[in-house]
């Protein structure tokens, strides 16, 4: 595996003017991701993950939003990108793999045509008929066995796991760099996600595209990714490989989110977080944490970023 | 958190007991079996878990409890006294239901008093003033402050909400609870909390929880017993630490190992389970058989032969499955 990222996030920060003022969203959020790897960026909601995938794919234009920072694909910073230049690259060298498959395609147009249509916007010059072989293909990758009844049919006449592997080719069918995949399968079964996520794990090592999953699921994370990024109120607090954040996790955010899970054991109940997640329009300065801190203290204003051991770092003066 | 016991503790009473339930909603393409004889005890006082995958018949089955769906057949015994279809005021008091999404579950124009003076109001809770102090306290039990009285819902957050609706279930003083996802739309930081107040409030007034969910590592920290729906079918059923430990439905076994764990100890209590990413869920409804039969890989010849028997494995415990995990499968594999 090559060191030199494959995709980077420098930097970044979003900031909404609302109503109620301007929300800084995500506030300097650092990542990278080397090419096949598998990361995940996890979080409660409204932390700012989906925020930083939907940047990543350019799917935030609201006229009323300010970014700074970079956000790198293969050198090109895709926060100078306008319209026109977007057109190479998502779909054909970033893709995304949307929460819920039912959702997330077309209802009046079949499958078929919906991956043909993916398949001629990377690749303009592949006639029809050349398209549809690779989009069967590609079903059969994600082990549909029926390939062409399910070209034929509509989103709605298949079933979750079915759409979902649709949309795992569909994401994948042009091979590109960088999959971002916000909470797949959670829409779904545990036994189907279960297959999803194994099905992912699979193919993306096929096409050896790096991933960025977007997860709540601690448990989902642990499963799928082989490093994780945990996110609080619009920043990284955390960064590890997986083995470590679970076995010897830092930042006390990641401590507390940890301990709110039920575990299989059963021993207790899982423990609450206590207060609630600051407001965006007016964050406490320095560690967004602090409020909800058993440790806080001064230095907390401006905490830098700790290194305990090589590829493990925490935004904490612990 | 209270163990359950190899067998019930004497006294532990039957408070609704279902009876071979059956609810078919006919389409076009063919009769859906939603239910298909179900057959299960509620204990007062205690926590029974209903999971399954979506569309296996957990909220179905809970209708029939609340008594907005009726049966096609089968009936429903509240105290060993026959459930009519129709329910009177008192029995609807009796059983109360929290939602899964309490942004659509509370009526956005109506502030919380309001919300919690309609079911006061129904079932005689006084005149105004009684039912004022009444609301004031149903917001301290579920721990809302009393200043949030004239607030609507969209200045609360999703735990605040889920509270509300918890203290709306509780305004008619009930026995029975029927608790669906009531914790799924929410973050876990919050879940841990509510889950916590559902587990003071039991305890607090004895009440009988129908705890329906997919989560798997909930149900295991928060139910005495769980059923296991699949298509209608109630397939393994038993308390809950047994159920956990030695799951001997395939199903049921297919179900606990797809549970995301957090660590190696957790990994180690999951049963083992040969995944097939190639499998896909396409299965067309069949009746007559066991309803996991075209998704599963132990399948025998009698599997096809009728709906499987129960098998009680414990005085608590019992499987409907022709070919069932052996007992200390993972012990013997590992």
């Amino acid at each position: 595996m090559s060191t030199d990222p494959v995709f980077s996030i420098e930097n970044l920060h979003l900031r909404i003017r609302q109503f109620e003022g301007e929300a800084h969203i995500l506030n300097g959020v650092n990542l990278h991701l080397r090419a096949g790897e598998r990361v995940a960026l996890v979080g409660e909601s409204g932390c700012g993950k989906s925020s930083t995938a939907m940047m990543s794919l350019g799917l935030m234009e609201a006229r009323s939003m300010r970014a700074e920072g970079r956000i790198i694909l293969d050198g090109t910073d895709l926060l100078s990108l306008r319209r026109r230049g977007w057109q190479g690259v998502r779909g054909r060298q970033i893709s995304m793999i949307f929460q819920d498959p039912g959702a997330a395609l077309n209802p009046v147009f079949t499958v078929g045509d919906q991956l043909v249509t993916a398949i001629r916007r990377g690749n303009p010059s592949k006639s029809r008929s050349d398209a549809q072989g690779l989009a069967t293909d590609g079903l059969r990758q994600v082990h549909i066995n029926d390939p062409e009844r399910v070209m034929s049919s509509y989103p709605f006449q298949l079933s979750g796991g079915l759409n979902q592997r649709v949309l795992i080719t569909m994401a994948l069918i042009n091979r590109p760099k960088v999959v971002v995949a916000d909470e797949p399968g959670s829409a779904l079964d545990v036994t189907v996600q279960e297959q999803t996520l194994r099905l992912m794990t699979e193919l993306c090592a096929d096409v050896d595209a790096a991933v960025l999953l977007i997860s709540h699921n601690l448990g989902v994370v642990r499963r799928f990714a082989q490093r994780i990024y945990v996110m609080y109120s619009g920043t990284i607090v955390e960064e590890a490989d997986t083995a470590t954040l679970f076995s010897a996790p830092r930042h006390p955010y990641t401590k507390a989110l940890l301990a709110a899970v039920p575990r299989l054991t059963g021993e207790r109940l899982p423990e609450p977080i206590p207060g609630r997640v600051p407001d965006y329009t007016d964050p406490p300065v320095g560690c967004r944490f602090r409020p909800r801190c058993p440790h806080q203290r001064s230095e907390c204003v401006d905490p830098p970023f700790a290194e305990p051991a090589p590829g493990h770092r925490v935004r904490c003066v612990l | 958190m209270r163990s359950a016991a190899a067998a019930y503790p004497a006294g532990d009473e039957v408070l609704i007991r279902i009876e071979d339930l059956w609810r078919d909603f006919v389409m076009r393409s063919g009769t859906i079996h939603a239910l298909a004889g179900v057959s299960l005890d509620i204990r007062r006082g205690r926590t029974l878990a209903l999971v399954g995958e979506s569309g296996s018949g957990k909220t179905t089955l809970g209708n029939q409890i609340l008594g907005t769906d009726t049966p096609t057949s089968g009936r429903i015994l509240f105290e060993g006294r026959d459930m009519p279809a129709r329910r009177d005021t008192q029995m609807r008091r009796r059983i109360q239901v929290v939602q899964q999404s309490p942004y659509t579950t509370l009526n956005p124009k109506r502030t919380v008093r309001q919300i919690l003076d309609l079911p006061l109001s129904i079932h005689d809770g006084g005149p105004r003033r009684q039912r004022r102090e009444r609301i004031a306290e149903l917001l301290e039990i579920v721990g809302i402050p009393s200043d949030f009285m004239e607030r609507h819902p969209h200045s609360l957050s999703g735990g605040q909400r889920q509270r509300v609706a918890l203290a709306r279930a509780l305004a008619s003083k009930p026995d029975v609870i029927v608790l669906d996802e009531p914790t799924s739309s929410l973050d876990v930081s919050v879940q841990a909390r509510i889950l916590r107040l559902l587990v003071d409030l039991q305890a607090r007034y004895g009440l009988t929880y129908l705890f329906i969910t997919h989560d798997l590592s909930v149900v295991r920290n928060i139910a005495d017993e769980v059923a296991v729906l699949y298509r209608g079918h109630v397939v393994e059923h038993g308390t809950t630490p047994e159920l956990f430990r030695a799951p001997r439905h395939r199903y049921t076994t297919m179900l606990l190992s797809s549970i995301p764990v957090l660590s190696e100890e957790e990994e180690a209590l999951k049963p083992a389970w040969d995944w097939d990413v190639t499998a896909t869920a396409a299965e067309p409804p069949s009746t007559g058989t066991c309803p996991f039969l075209p998704r599963c890989p132990h399948a025998v010849a009698s599997c096809s032969l009728g709906v499987p028997p129960r098998v009680a494995t414990s005085p608590t415990n019992w499987h409907a499955c022709c070919n069932p995990r052996p007992e200390g499968a993972d012990a013997d594999a590992r």
